[in-house]
């Protein structure tokens, strides 16, 4: 498997051929037995009630003793019923599916990015949040460049019972092409945009950072951008950039907010839903199923090829 | 009576606003201007570099070799007028994208260890022109509309202040580049 271009669809299916028959006879095994599970429970129930009714009018003890067999039967089959295997199969599909594309990528089904690293590029309100949760983390190296994404859902308590999401959404941090001191954000421009100069005037007081002006009028309109260094954050957002981020914000669900920070661009695509829906019902040969894995693995480091992050610039070559 | 005072202080408030905006701004173009020209003297810094070194292998880009270097010296001359020293700076930018399209028909040229280097060098510092050139400009719009816009250009006036030019790409440089001209040049 080339390490150079992204893999085809029929590439990684090539690759995972064998690892996918080892995986759907996994999953067979393991529905079958957990079908098992289930019929025995439910004629262990049906059985013990009526049975238990019948006995308990001939003998106390006999009705006892029916109700203490079904219970055995029940827990048995309790302890045979597998959920473990569900969750084995989907992070070994995953990850066959991810060494498609770098041997050196790793994949964490129930973790995600730190609150540590995304608090580092501030594109996010975290101090806002009550909850954070996600799950389908990856993380390793790409073509030799650090990569992390994950899902993410941040939440807030409002009222009694009552629960805001703020983002949920694929967050993902890669290395930027540039060396940089600073700290710049992107974010979404809403008091420019509701209070116009005025809006303007706020952002620029109260924000962290100086709010910076560019020339691209789009840009200007959708998004508000700070930065602790003004010519460095024209060196990041150079009018490519601009456009590229215009491109993946209009292409995403729910929008895109993205911080400049260590060298790394973080990015904050929102739209809802698990990166990874494994169902352990379906066969694992149908087309369709592995490639909504892959096209979702796909996204990601197309995203990254988008924005030239794959091109090494010759501050980076070392 | 009491009108009157508050008309004075509004109009004294007014004066000494405008004042200090139009020396804050004045600052932040003195400073970018700054950064400019931290960035544009490396670039002169590294040209005479890259002309001895493409010069060994690309003999017949003797007469852009030639123009790299009048230009160079013409920015450095130049470095006082800050109009001219903007065109000739430009001029200059537009030489070495020509010349680094050029050096494609060399391979040799292009192997050369310290060549690459130098070119990579070049291609960060132009990246940071563009950077410091497009602060610049932002922070000339703000001066340039504190000194024409009512009614701080009453006091840019008393001020002696000017409007400052910007750090413009000419007409020619904007213009895609048609390589297979370049090429037959």
């Amino acid at each position: 498997m080339s390490t150079h271009k992204l893999p085809t669809f029929e590439e990684v299916q090539n690759s995972i051929k064998e690892t996918l028959e080892e995986l759907e006879a996994i999953r067979v095994k393991g529905e079958a037995k957990n079908q098992k599970a289930l019929i025995a429970i439910v004629i262990a129930v049906l059985a013990g009630v009526i049975l238990s009714v019948i006995t308990f009018a001939i003998s106390n003890m006999l009705g006892g003793f029916v109700i203490f067999a079904a219970a055995i039967v029940i827990i048995y089959s309790i302890s045979r019923y597998d959920i473990g295997f569900k969750e084995k199969v989907k992070y070994r599909l995953v990850l066959a599916i991810l060494r498609c594309f770098d041997e050196e990528l790793n994949y964490f089904p129930d973790n995600h990015i730190s609150k540590q690293v995304m608090s580092q590029a501030k594109i996010l309100r975290l101090w806002f949040a009550d909850e954070l949760s996600g799950e389908d983390y990856v993380e390793g190296y790409f073509k030799g460049n650090y990569v992390r994404f994950s899902r993410v859902k941040i939440q807030r308590s409002s009222g009694e019972n009552h629960i805001r999401t703020i983002f949920d959404g694929a967050y993902s941090v890669f290395e930027f092409n540039k060396e940089f001191k600073g700290h710049t954000v992107v974010l979404r421009d809403v008091l420019e945009k509701s209070l116009g100069f005025l809006g303007q005037k706020i952002q620029d007081t109260f924000s962290f950072g100086k709010l910076v002006k560019l020339e691209h009028a789009d840009f200007e309109n959708r998004f508000a951008v700070y930065a602790d260094d003004q010519i460095e954050a024209r060196y990041i957002l150079s009018t490519t950039m601009m456009e590229k981020l215009i491109e993946l914000d209009d292409a995403s669900y729910d929008g895109v907010l993205c911080g400049f920070v260590n060298n790394e661009i973080h990015l904050a695509v929102g739209g809802s839903g698990q990166l990874f829906k494994f169902s352990s019902g379906k066969t694992l040969h149908r087309e369709e199923y592995i490639y909504q894995f892959y096209e979702t693995i796909y996204q990601f480091f197309k995203m990254r090829e988008f924005l030239g992050l794959d091109q090494k610039l010759w501050t980076k070559q070392n | 009576m009491i009108i009157l005072l508050v008309v004075f202080a509004v109009i004294i408030l007014v004066i000494v606003f405008s004042y200090n905006n139009l020396v804050n701004k004045k600052n932040r173009v003195d400073q970018a201007y700054g950064s400019i020209d931290v960035m544009l003297k490396k670039r002169h810094d590294l040209i005479p570099n890259i002309v001895a070194t493409v010069q060994e292998y690309a003999e017949h880009e003797k007469s852009l070799l030639t123009d790299v270097t009048a230009l160079r010296s013409q920015a450095i001359k130049d470095e006082g007028d800050t109009t001219k020293r903007f065109e000739d700076e430009a001029a200059l930018t537009q030489k070495l994208r020509t010349l680094m399209v050029n050096v494609e028909n060399y391979p040799n040229l292009k192997a050369n260890t310290n060549f690459l280097q130098l070119q990579g060098t070049l291609h960060e510092v132009e990246e940071q022109i563009s950077a410091a050139r497009r602060a610049y400009n932002a922070c000339i719009l703000d001066y340039n509309n504190a000194v024409e816009m009512f009614p701080s250009n009453i006091i840019a006036k008393e001020m002696k202040l000017t409007v400052k030019p910007v750090f413009e790409i000419p007409e020619e440089e904007r213009q895609n580049v048609n390589v297979k001209e370049l090429f037959n040049k």
